[in-house]
């Protein structure tokens, strides 16, 4: 069983791991989130970060500038997976780093963290792509995310949840009596916490006239159109925060054009930390760096610079690189003098690898050879237009 | 250039049957007197699989089975928001005078069997490359429905096209050509149709991949030629990169460009509502009046999709992100121009 730190080595180059290691990771976390009250109590300083959906490369552009565990707090407020191409790789680094720093790694559930939403958008098939249609990768991860907590209050002031409020709860002690070890309802309390949103304001309103603004959001919960949840309006929010001696509530949940979205003078804000939103939303993030209850700052952020390392599947195998140049420069060399031996079905892959030793069989993959094979140069425009094909965003064409 | 254009009618196709297969189309209110839609879309793809190669095929079973909302969503907006708008005009005409229906890059489309089944007196004519009308010729032959409801035994046969699949009935005609060859089009469309005869055009994504010279040409051209007009276009726009810093369109440009070298040469030139409009507002050579409307199809969902409408569609997916929606169809649009 591979340690934490050997892990991390592998995942934040955006390596897969064994299954059996999934599994007995999945098992460990399940072991100390079992002993985690659904509501759990951190202080400041800590960055706060919203939804990732599986955008690998942006949840490393959060660590650096956000600076690495366990320099920095982190907490985290769901919607790790789908929709995004790697959401294996962020969950499980995000596993590995909660199981090495338990402290400073704070997990919340999201509505994506869900057996039934994962299978519609993308992450059960991920894991079957990745794993074969006979791995369990996908049930021992759902398994996992039904431990997750479901909210946390930073400095006895800050409340943070996923979606947002619900008309079953009206104090945090509520909360904290549920039972959360379950897949997400349809309704209830656990439900409403995952999928509510902030009520917008009427767009037509007259900005200008205050007291028709503070009218324009309703008295109570909504039926949302997302068709879970509720929405929730001022007067709701500044109840919840009265009776439980809250300032803030954080929340994530929606997308947000310019990373982070501010409702009802600051008393609810949404943070989302996926630019790009699916490739083709070309919306900012952001992560809330909370330097005390009342010194923050929004650090807005676009999307990374696509790291050759993931797309370029001939990488995943390759066990022991640390460097983009060291890697390079061994495959220049095997191209041997302009003659291309790269159809040579017997090439031994053990000797191109030179530091790879036992793992490359155990994690060379079809792509890898149908790239090796195909076109030797990878800086090539058609290499990476292949690369690019990988990530098939659609339009209407 | 020309083939990855026509590859994305695969793209147009796979959606279609896909919000078939999850019910979004047909809409019961816009489609309600489209009988059989299911059927006939259904059919014309069992047909078509049996012609593709093992590789088509793949990639049209594998899209149907990862069907997201947002895409259901979108392409029923794009075939509401044409097919309520043709149903319009039809309805409007004054007691079933001679209209014809032109759809300039057809691909797979398949509306002129419930326009030729629901309205009398009407001619339909299909443009598209030889190659993508040869294949539909052959999948509509080989049908026995379609065969029948296109009463192609009594095609009008043309000398010149032996062998050729293209069809030539009385009201129903595959015109081959490229739209960029403008005096082609028109000579071509000139023989086939009466200029003095009320007209419909429809391009659905068929004026984004034109050259910007070309495109304009073949919009002043038609609407010189033609007397009497009405053009129903779809098309994305790339939205306002300065004022908005709004970055879709550019996205989608090089995801569009690094993933299948597609290119859409006017997509960040209109880039709005109104330059998209000005395209026909503008036109030159012509002291023709010409009223424009046009909407994004954002608008389009929330204006013209009544709330049991939308309650319907709710119920179909879980459409968990009503903001990626807006962000998506926000920057396509639904024009129509009348002269």
């Amino acid at each position: 069983m591979m340690e934490p730190d050997q892990c991390l080595q592998y995942l934040y180059k955006g390596q897969l791991l064994p299954e059996a290691t999934i599994k007995a990771l999945c098992f460990k976390l399940k072991e100390m989130l079992v002993k985690e009250s659904n509501v759990v109590y951190i202080q400041s300083p800590v960055t706060v970060v919203g939804d990732i959906h599986g955008q690998f490369h942006d949840l490393l552009e959060i660590f650096e500038i956000g600076g690495r565990v366990p320099d920095t707090n982190y907490l985290f407020l769901g919607d790790y997976v789908d929709r995004g191409l790697y959401s294996i790789e962020t969950i499980l680094l995000l596993i590995v780093l909660k199981l090495r720093y338990p402290n400073r790694v704070h997990l919340i559930r999201g509505n994506h963290e869900s057996r039934q939403i994962t299978q519609s958008y993308g992450f059960y098939t991920e894991c079957l792509n990745k794993y074969g249609s006979s791995s369990k990768v996908w049930q021992y991860i759902t398994d996992l995310f039904d431990y997750l907590i479901l909210c946390c209050v930073i400095d006895d002031r800050l409340f943070c949840v996923h979606g947002g409020l619900s008309p079953n709860v009206q104090t945090i002690d509520q909360i904290k009596i549920i039972d959360r070890f379950r897949e997400i309802p349809h309704d209830g309390a656990i439900a409403d916490l995952v999928w509510s949103d902030p009520e917008e304001h009427n767009l037509m309103a007259n900005p200008s006239n205050r007291e028709e603004l503070y009218q324009e959001t309703s008295q109570h919960f909504q039926i949302s159109p997302r068709g879970a949840g509720y929405t929730f309006g001022r007067s709701v929010v500044e109840k919840f925060l009265e009776i439980n001696g809250m300032d803030r509530i954080y929340r994530a949940h929606q997308l947000c054009n310019d990373g982070y979205q501010i409702y009802f003078d600051g008393l609810v804000t949404t943070v989302w930390s996926a630019p790009n939103y699916c490739y083709r939303c070309g919306n900012k993030a952001s992560i809330l760096e909370l330097y005390s209850a009342d010194e923050y700052y929004f650090n807005v952020f676009v999307e990374a610079p696509e790291n050759r390392l993931l797309n370029d599947q001939v990488m995943n195998s390759v066990a022991n690189r640390n460097t983009i140049s060291e890697y390079f420069s061994d495959y220049q060399l095997s191209i041997t003098n302009g003659k291309d031996n790269t159809n040579d079905t017997s090439y031994d892959y053990k000797e191109f690898y030179k530091n790879g030793g036992n793992d490359v069989d155990e994690l060379e993959t079809d792509l890898m050879k149908m790239s090796l094979s195909t076109n030797s140069d990878i800086f090539s425009d058609s290499f990476q237009a292949q690369s690019a094909r990988n990530r098939k965003v659609e339009y209407f064409l | 250039m020309e083939k990855i254009v026509q590859n994305t009618d695969h793209d147009a196709l796979t959606c279609k049957l896909s919000a078939i297969s999850t019910r979004y189309i047909p809409c019961p209110l816009v489609h309600k007197d489209y009988f059989n839609y299911n059927d006939i879309y259904l059919s014309y793809y069992q047909t078509l699989k049996t012609l593709l190669s093992r590789r088509d095929q793949g990639s049209i079973n594998r899209a149907l089975r990862n069907s997201y909302p947002v895409m259901n969503y979108g392409t029923y907006l794009r075939t509401v928001s044409i097919d309520s708008l043709l149903n319009s005009y039809l309805d409007e005409r004054v007691s079933n005078e001679y209209i014809q229906v032109v759809n300039l890059g057809c691909g797979s489309d398949l509306r002129f069997v419930h326009l030729l089944n629901n309205f009398k007196n009407i001619k339909y004519i299909d443009v598209d490359f030889k190659d993508a009308l040869e294949l539909k010729g052959k999948v509509l032959r080989t049908n026995l429905k379609f065969k029948q409801a296109l009463k192609l035994d009594t095609e009008i046969m043309d000398k010149t096209e032996n062998g050729s699949q293209l069809i030539h009935t009385e009201n129903y005609v595959m015109m081959e050509g490229d739209l960029k060859d403008t005096s082609d089009i028109i000579t071509k469309l000139s023989r086939y149709t009466d200029t003095n005869a009320k007209t419909v055009f429809i391009t659905e994504c068929a004026l984004c991949y034109l050259p910007d010279i070309a495109a304009q040409r073949l919009i002043d051209k038609i609407i010189d030629t033609f007397d009497s007009g009405y053009w129903i276009s779809y098309d994305p726009i790339g939205g306002n990169q300065e004022k908005d810093k709004d970055r879709f369109g550019k996205i989608m440009q090089d995801n569009l460009k690094s993933s299948r070298d597609l290119e859409l040469p006017t997509l960040l030139k209109y880039f709005s509502e109104d330059l998209y409009s000005s395209r026909f507002t503008q036109h030159t050579n012509s002291s023709k009046k010409i009223t424009v409307n046009i909407k994004n199809l954002w608008e389009f969902y929330l204006q013209s999709i009544n709330d049991n409408e939308k309650k319907r569609l709710q119920k179909l997916q879980f459409l968990d992100e009503i903001e990626e929606l807006k962000i998506m169809q926000s920057h396509y649009i639904i024009l129509n121009a009348q002269w």
